[in-house]
């Protein structure tokens, strides 16, 4: 508890510096965030006791990655599939889907996608990788 | 007569075809993605936002109110079947509707559910025609301090309505506004805090932030909480009307939700939540034989149900006459009025009459769809209660994508979902709550725009703030609630609340 929130208290602070004239309301609000953020984190290491919740790393990375992923693919492979990639790696954030599974529900999902967003609403997507 | 020609008008723009069409697709979308286990409103509303970018103005607000109350309507479902309440202002629904359910009377439940949401619904949208004018009459003639000192009670408002730590919320709050300033400034031009980033020069994707920290996050919460599977053991419907006995005992139980919603639906910081319970309490208080309560009373669903819509709908007032949203749906809403190239306030009204007008005579109309989708179609979304989360979150993580991706067409939005989301979930695990969050982010760039404006007319002088008669009152307001908030006594009393 105590690390994420000295974590989170100097992020508050790096909000201070900013230019003059302009930075007027910044520099306000931050010197606010920074009190706020030192009371809420220096009881919080006074007082031991309440461990730091535990992250779950498994979802977070793999989601997270899912979405790097898709982000670097999709200029370069289109959209079908960098798609088909972010249902498949998102698939191993959870261990009950079966791998069977996380194929057909990309296809699926792939051209559903594909249905409503380009055929339905006209989004300018490259479907299929630039040649 | 004004109003009279005013909702000729709004009938006008929401009975045409195409709009018709966009109200009927946003109430059922809202509907089917809300019923989904583990969605709330705000999430469905996020996810489905960028499929109303390429809509006119007009069209995509009465899209997005039918998912709004779409969703609604089914975090109400979930509430009665599974006993999970799709968001807060249903989770009193829970207590009598989940019993129901047990005691096989599921169907009258929710059909119940459904007629007291419509009549709420169509009566707090008179409440929007009859009062949003005058209001935002009264909002037209406000001084720049004045508004900022409004902003400053909405804020105060979402923050002390926010679950857990106040001091938490307020610092929410800010970490929004701070986030709300990341781009180029209004009036020098100065890039602030882009870090280089040329793309951050329009300032934070607002979509990336809501569907990271709503979506994503939310997803990626959920599967680490798969030890604990919710069992989804849903029995019989049964008959969906309500009998006409059903109806006669709920009568003035829903009138009383109604009037109850539709009056602090207006207040700022999610009335819709306040409204359902305030609603539940004074059945208790009014009925015969309040034991019946929590053991499947009919009543203890009607009037939360009929609340919280009338509230939901009468949170539509702030956002609309002064462009300060209520909850963070409204604050979806006001970006996406931005994202149009509309400036929320007061003007909205008189510059696009067709624009409010409409949007109040859909949400009329909407409230009808609803009723009409949600009696027969209840075993449809009965059965999507059974769809496996396994199968569930590549979907929402695929829309996020789209979603987010499709508003610039731009891949540096996806890493900004991406931070956003990380940042979205360690808040969750803090307990941070995201709702005080987004409100901030809006409101950050009009607030500090309003404020600079007040300074430059009083010269440098901050006492316009407390000079003004209005500015003055409303920064009083503020401080009572948070004063109020910080006495042990009435604090405690919230908690409990709370926790109901």
């Amino acid at each position: 508890m105590a690390i994420a929130f000295i974590l989170l208290a100097r992020g508050y602070r790096i909000g201070t510096p900013a230019r003059m004239g302009p930075g007027f309301f910044p520099i306000v609000l931050g010197g606010i965030l920074a009190v706020l953020g030192l009371s809420l984190s220096i009881p919080a290491l006074i007082r031991d006791g309440e461990p730091l919740p535990r992250l779950g790393l498994r979802p977070l990375l793999t989601v997270l990655a899912a979405i790097v992923v898709f982000a670097l693919l999709l200029q370069p492979l289109g959209f079908v599939l960098s798609a088909v990639v972010l249902v498949l790696v998102s698939g191993f954030a959870d261990p009950e889907l079966r791998r069977i599974e996380s194929v057909g529900l990309a296809l699926l999902l792939t051209a559903f996608s594909v249905a409503i967003f380009v055929a339905l609403l006209g989004l300018p997507f490259n479907l299929w990788p630039a040649l | 007569m004004d109003i009279l020609s005013n909702l000729t008008l709004g009938f006008g723009v929401a009975v045409t075809l195409q709009n018709l069409a966009y109200c009927f697709i946003g109430a059922f979308l809202g509907t089917l993605i809300g019923v989904l286990p583990g969605i709330g409103p705000v999430a469905t509303v996020a996810m489905l936002l960028p499929l109303t970018f390429s809509l006119p103005p007009a069209t995509a607000m009465i899209m997005l109110a039918g998912i709004y109350y779409g969703a609604q309507y089914g975090g109400s479902t979930t509430a009665i079947l599974i006993n999970i309440p799709g968001e807060s202002s249903s989770v009193v629904t829970t207590i009598d509707g989940h019993q129901m359910a047990k005691q096989g009377r599921a169907g009258p439940a929710l059909g119940m559910a459904a007629i007291a949401s419509f009549v709420a619904g169509s009566v707090a949208t008179l409440v929007v025609a009859l009062f949003s004018p005058p209001l935002a009459e009264i909002a037209l003639q406000f001084q720049p301090a004045d508004y900022f000192s409004l902003m400053v009670f909405g804020l105060v408002g979402a923050v002390v309505l926010a679950r857990g730590s106040l001091r938490k919320a307020i610092a929410m709050v800010i970490v929004g506004l701070l986030l709300g300033l990341v781009g180029t400034d209004v009036n020098s031009g100065q890039q602030r805090f882009t870090l280089g980033i040329p793309a951050l020069a329009e300032g934070i994707s607002f979509a990336a932030l809501a569907m990271g920290m709503f979506g994503v996050a939310e997803v990626i919460y959920n599967l680490e909480q798969r030890a604990a599977e919710r069992q989804v053991r849903i029995g019989g419907i049964g008959r969906v009307m309500p009998s006409l006995a059903d109806l006669r005992q709920c009568m003035w139980s829903i009138a009383r939700g109604t009037g109850l919603g539709s009056l602090l639906g207006i207040l700022p910081g999610g009335g819709a939540l306040l409204a359902s319970f305030a609603a539940y309490t004074v059945e208790k208080k009014v009925a015969r034989e309040p034991r019946t309560f929590g053991h499947g009373d009919i009543r203890g669903v009607a009037a939360p149900e009929a609340a919280n819509n009338a509230g939901a709908q009468t949170s539509f007032i702030p956002m609309l006459t002064l462009g300060v949203p209520a909850n963070p749906t409204m604050a979806l809403m006001i970006g996406a009025l931005m994202i149009q190239g509309i400036q929320p306030g007061p003007q909205v009204m008189l510059q696009r009459p067709e624009l409010f007008w409409g949007l109040v005579a859909s949400m009329w109309i909407g409230n009808l769809f609803l009723l009409l989708l949600n009696l027969p179609l209840v075993g449809l979304w009965v059965r999507l209660l059974a769809v496996p989360y396994r199968l569930l979150f590549p979907a929402i993580l695929m829309f996020c994508c789209i979603g987010v991706f499709s508003i610039n067409n731009n891949a540096f939005d996806l890493f900004q979902l991406v931070v956003f989301s990380a940042l979205g979930y360690v808040l969750l695990k803090l307990g941070c709550e995201p709702a005080p969050l987004i409100l901030g982010l809006v409101l950050g760039p009009m607030m500090e725009e309003y404020l600079r404006r007040a300074l430059l007319i009083s010269l440098g002088d901050p006492m316009v703030l407390i000079t003004s008669p209005l500015s003055a009152a409303f920064l009083f307001a503020s401080l009572v609630l948070l004063v109020s908030i910080a006495v042990p006594m009435i604090r405690a009393q919230r908690e409990v609340a709370m926790k109901e």
